[in-house]
């Protein structure tokens, strides 16, 4: 006994009452008895009085504690790994008689007692490892025996990551969560320490990230919690720290916490977004959507940075003047050096290159070494500077330099070597990261920044307090503003026009001291409370909300399982409510959209319910499958019964080989096909319009066909399976039905039949190919296509593909393989289905089955 | 605040925030009518929900946009007559523990709700219906027992 508590009275403490009155003794489990031993269930017996009078006697076990231990004999030492309880550790510590089985069995009890006195939890195992649901064994079972041998993770990796603040818990003060996407010291997560630091002053802060790092100590001193997971939404209800439960508000810190979205959706916490990434190379684009379709309100650090996000935030619909501000992360200020400091970071930079810069121009760039910043730009102007016989020295301050790099280290510095970089009397030095990077910034008379894309970066604030000018490119940072470029030491160039950069960086007078300088009055950063001003502004404006979760139940942020379908209609309602759009709420929402607007794309869009041919006559028709890959190819001819049905079927492929089997498919499956062999371009879309111009079908303009394909690629998911059945199932119908969708397609009005999609996809990336064509068209194209047949799956006649085949002409450079996700001219012509239907004088029609899964 | 399913009640006597829960079947409502002002906010459902659900939903939100003020509370599920309100506005006036409620008869479906400012204005007012599963099989009757007992005159 431990401070007087027996086994049993820990037992009782930690059990419900119901469980106590079924079983009062730990050491004695009456369902495990019956389990193990049937013959007793069988014969009725009283499982308790049995085993006290005779069970154990004659050797049977009691618990399952008992019965693992005779397999597992170090079963002690790992139940003592995991046991947090105070009361079990000191009873476990003391040696009390029976402990291990009686914390063996409180944990196999499962949830919430496991949790609470341990660091196994049975809920979270499962959440964590899905493959464990269905195996028919207990989770802690498993865990014990297999799982620490696996590696698999406890809630102790959760718990390590869970770190308490040094500042106190204020219940008299609002409790926000601020995430970072790391603790490194970088640009972003820097902005996140300066944001901590001046939410204390009026906060409980709660810091999350997904990854650790460096500043970690140092966000402790501001915060009352700090937590790292890389699975914020899975993990953060097992972190039990009490002050995560009073989290109020959150800001985001960087597109790449997008991670934090499903928690914050699901929690119903709101929160701003503080972006200062561009799209263009956040990537996957997902990133972006789910920020933009989630946020309470987007900060951007630049108007130049919100611009890149236009063309994604107009195709989720979201309202960018009500729903974004632009804040960037620190005041601009001009200030200047003193003669002596001046003097000083000369002389440093001096030993610091290996060669005298006093009197010289000295011109500083700075930043990780990476195409995006233009650290390659920075060494052409150099060239360019010392070819004009100028002895400007060129410096380049931070970390990142490998020439083991073959994506940009390798060429760098082969250019580096061309250019003599770091070579005694060089006009080009590079240095990495250090304590000396104030003196270099001082030294600088220019800071030329020749950053590709760059949000707003700190080094121009920092150029600027050292009183340097600065040269940059036009629309390659944030600081190309008119706030920034009124002022008479910012200077843009053209882009990517190193030439221009050099004649204006020659042309700035080396830096003189201002006798009179001090230090630059410190502007209190007002960051943090201008975002929380900005988000509280725009909650308390909010006067429309949605609620229920609309007609068609499709996954965003969480899983298609039934667990998650609060947190799917959470995560519809949250979009709606703000207006954004990347899920249509009901049929008549789309029919709404379709009646509302005036574009010559959208005047004969129809939507109608699936059906199923009723004894009407099937009208002829044609069958194109496109089979790259042919690995059901058999099974569809086999199974549906529109294709057993249709008077031809051509399967398209790209090898000789594939084009055997397929012949070789389709007499096994008995279904007759033309298998045809086409260039491995233009995924299945190129194969099908070949069919018309070059003369396999289309002989009537107005023959019908249905084009469809493998949907499968190297990516391809179980979602995707799912959405070729849901896409198939509208067109076809299946092995005992035939889908009315070839009568519609059959209605002289009607030149396009495809699947309606519960997804509202605008142009997506390839609204930048739009330009091109736009001549192309009777009038301008919409803003938001609406709808067109995602998946490229549908019903249609030869003119309407001959048309398409017209709009791209007989000799276009189609790209080849291997082709980005999205923005193609294969996705440009899914999008277009719509718009030459209605150039042939035709109309479009979308069936909707809600029935049908759509993964 | 006024919590009203009524899709057409346009003006009531009510001083402070106006909530219109429009369910399915009043979708094609516009969110603003010529009447309405700054006070309305308009909560869109898209499945039927049940009065207490309704209550649910619009307190959490609100609660989260920041945009509940001291006070005290009606739910209407209809609009009632002038009088009826009338008398609403001034039993809440003067007595911070008012705690009525109207049920259907045989549905047991919350009808009409008044709140005094003393229930809403516990700390833990919002925290409770939040904490309340969300389902529509609850009694209103429970949840309004429930609520007398812990954020009552005897808890304030």
């Amino acid at each position: 006994m431990t401070q007087g508590i027996s086994t049993q009275q820990l037992w009782a403490a930690h059990v419900s009452p119901r469980q106590l009155r079924l079983r009062p003794d730990f050491a004695f489990d009456p369902v495990f008895y019956f389990e193990n031993y049937q013959d007793l269930a069988k014969a009725g017996v009283d499982p308790e009085a049995h085993y006290q009078s005779t069970g154990r006697t004659e050797g049977r076990l009691g618990t399952t504690y008992q019965k693992l231990r005779a397999s597992v004999s170090d079963l002690d030492s790992r139940l003592a790994t995991l046991v947090t309880d105070p009361a079990l550790r000191a009873a476990l510590e003391a040696n009390q008689p029976d402990i291990c089985e009686l914390i063996f069995e409180l944990i196999l009890l499962g949830d919430p007692v496991d949790r609470s006195i341990s660091h196994f939890s049975e809920r979270f195992y499962l959440d964590r490892y899905a493959d464990l649901r269905n195996v028919g064994m207990s989770p802690f079972l498993h865990f014990i025996q297999h799982g620490i041998k696996e590696k698999r993770v406890s809630l102790r990796a959760l718990r390590e990551h869970q770190y308490n603040g040094r500042q106190p818990y204020d219940p008299d003060k609002p409790t926000l969560l601020i995430a970072l996407h790391e603790f490194s010291k970088t640009g972003a997560p820097i902005v996140g320490l300066d944001l901590a630091r001046e939410a204390a002053e009026t906060h409980n802060v709660v810091v999350a990230a997904l990854r650790g790092g460096p500043l970690l100590e140092p966000l402790r001193d501001h915060a009352a919690c700090v937590i790292i997971t890389d699975n914020p939404n899975l993990d953060f209800d097992y972190f039990d720290n009490p002050i995560l439960r009073h989290i109020q508000m959150a800001v985001l810190n960087s597109v790449e916490c997008f991670l934090f979205a499903p928690l914050l959706v699901r929690l119903g916490i709101p929160w701003a977004s503080y972006i200062h990434e561009y799209t263009d190379y956040t990537r996957p684009a997902y990133k972006c959507i789910f920020m933009a379709l989630y946020s309470d309100l987007i900060v951007f650090s630049s108007e130049q940075v919100r611009r890149s996000w236009h063309d994604l935030l107009r195709d989720v619909s979201f309202d960018i003047a009500r729903d974004s501000v632009v804040l960037p992360q620190a005041p601009f200020e001009m200030a200047g050096l003193k003669p002596a400091q001046l003097k000083a970071s000369r002389k440093a930079l001096s030993a610091l290159v290996g060669t005298e810069v006093d009197g010289r121009r000295v011109v500083v760039g700075a930043g990780h070494v990476q195409w995006r910043k233009g650290t390659d730009l920075f060494v052409l102007t150099a060239q360019i500077a010392r070819a004009q016989g100028d002895d400007t020295v060129f410096v380049w301050i931070g970390d990142g330099l490998n020439h083991e790099d073959v994506s940009f280290g390798v060429w760098l510095n082969k250019h580096m070597r061309a250019a003599g970089a770091n070579q005694p009397g060089s006009n080009l030095h590079f240095l990495p990261a250090g304590p000396y990077y104030r003196d270099v910034m001082r030294a600088a008379d220019v800071f030329y920044l020749p950053s590709r894309l760059d949000p707003l970066p700190n080094v121009v604030f920092d150029a600027a307090k050292a009183g340097s000018h600065v040269v940059l490119f036009e629309q390659g940072s944030g600081f190309d503003d008119p706030v920034y470029t009124g002022e008479p030491t910012i200077h843009a160039v053209e882009y990517g026009n190193v030439a221009a950069a050099c004649a204006v960086i020659l042309g700035i007078p080396l830096k003189k001291p201002t006798p009179k300088a001090g230090r630059a009055e410190a502007v209190k950063p007002e960051v943090l409370s201008r975002i929380l001003s900005s988000l509280t502004a725009r909650l308390k404006a909010q006067t429309a909300f949605v609620a229920g979760g609309g007609e068609y139940d499709v996954p965003v942020l969480f899983t298609a399982k039934a667990e998650d379908a609060a947190a799917r209609a959470a995560e519809r309602d949250k979009m709606w409510t703000y207006g954004r759009r990347l899920v249509w709420p009901s049929q008549d929402s789309i029919k709404a959209e379709i009646a509302a607007s005036d574009n010559w794309m959208h005047q004969n869009m129809r939507i109608a319910r699936f059906a199923v041919l009723d004894g009407a006559e099937v009208p002829r028709y044609g069958v194109h499958i496109h089979a790259h890959y042919i690995d059901d190819l058999g099974g569809d001819l086999l199974y549906y019964k529109a294709l057993h049905a249709a008077e031809r079927i051509i399967v398209t492929t790209d090898t000789k080989r594939k084009v055997e089997q397929i012949e070789y498919i389709s007499r096994d499956a008995g279904v007759p096909v033309q298998a045809l062999l086409m260039p491995n371009t233009g995924r299945d879309i190129l194969p099908f319009l070949r069919l018309f111009s070059e003369g396999h079908a289309g002989a009537d303009p107005d023959e019908i066909w249905c084009h469809i394909h493998q949907k499968k690629s190297l990516g391809t998911s179980a979602t995707g399976d799912v959405w070729k059945r849901f896409l198939l199932a509208i067109l076809l119908g299946d092995n005992t039905r035939i889908s009315d969708a070839v009568a519609r397609i059959a209605a002289p009005e009607t030149g396009l039949v495809a699947p309606l999609d519960p997804y509202s996809y605008g142009w997506t990336e390839s609204r930048r190919l739009l330009p091109r064509f736009a001549d192309r068209f009777p009038g301008p194209l919409p803003e938001h296509p609406i709808l067109f047949p995602c998946g490229n799956m549908f019903w249609t006649r030869a003119r309407v593909a001959a048309r398409m085949n017209a709009l791209f002409g007989p000799v276009y450079p189609w790209p080849n393989e291997p082709l980005p996700n999205d923005g193609t001219e294969f996705h440009l012509i899914e999008r277009l289905w719509p718009a030459v239907t209605e150039m042939e004088g035709l109309g479009s029609l979308f069936i909707e089955k809600t029935d049908q899964p759509r993964g | 605040m006024l919590i009203t399913c009524d899709g057409v009640w346009a003006a009531p006597s009510w001083a402070g925030l106006k909530v219109r829960a429009l369910l399915p079947e009043n979708a094609s409502i516009p969110e603003k009518s010529p009447t309405d002002n700054d006070d309305w906010r308009i909560f869109r459902f898209t499945r039927p929900r049940s009065g207490l659900s309704i209550l649910q939903t619009v307190l959490d939100r609100l609660d989260r946009c920041q945009q509940i003020a001291p006070g005290p509370l009606l739910f209407c599920a209809a609009q009632p007559e002038d009088e009826t309100l009338a008398t609403y506005v001034e039993r809440l006036a003067q007595d911070p523990w008012l705690l009525d409620a109207e049920m259907t008869p045989e549905t047991t479906t919350l009808q009409r709700m008044a709140l005094g400012a003393g229930y809403t204005g516990h700390p833990m007012f919002i925290h409770y219906f939040r904490s309340l599963s969300y389902t529509d099989s609850l009694d209103p009757a429970d949840v309004l027992a429930q609520l007398h007992t812990y954020m009552g005159p005897a808890n304030p």
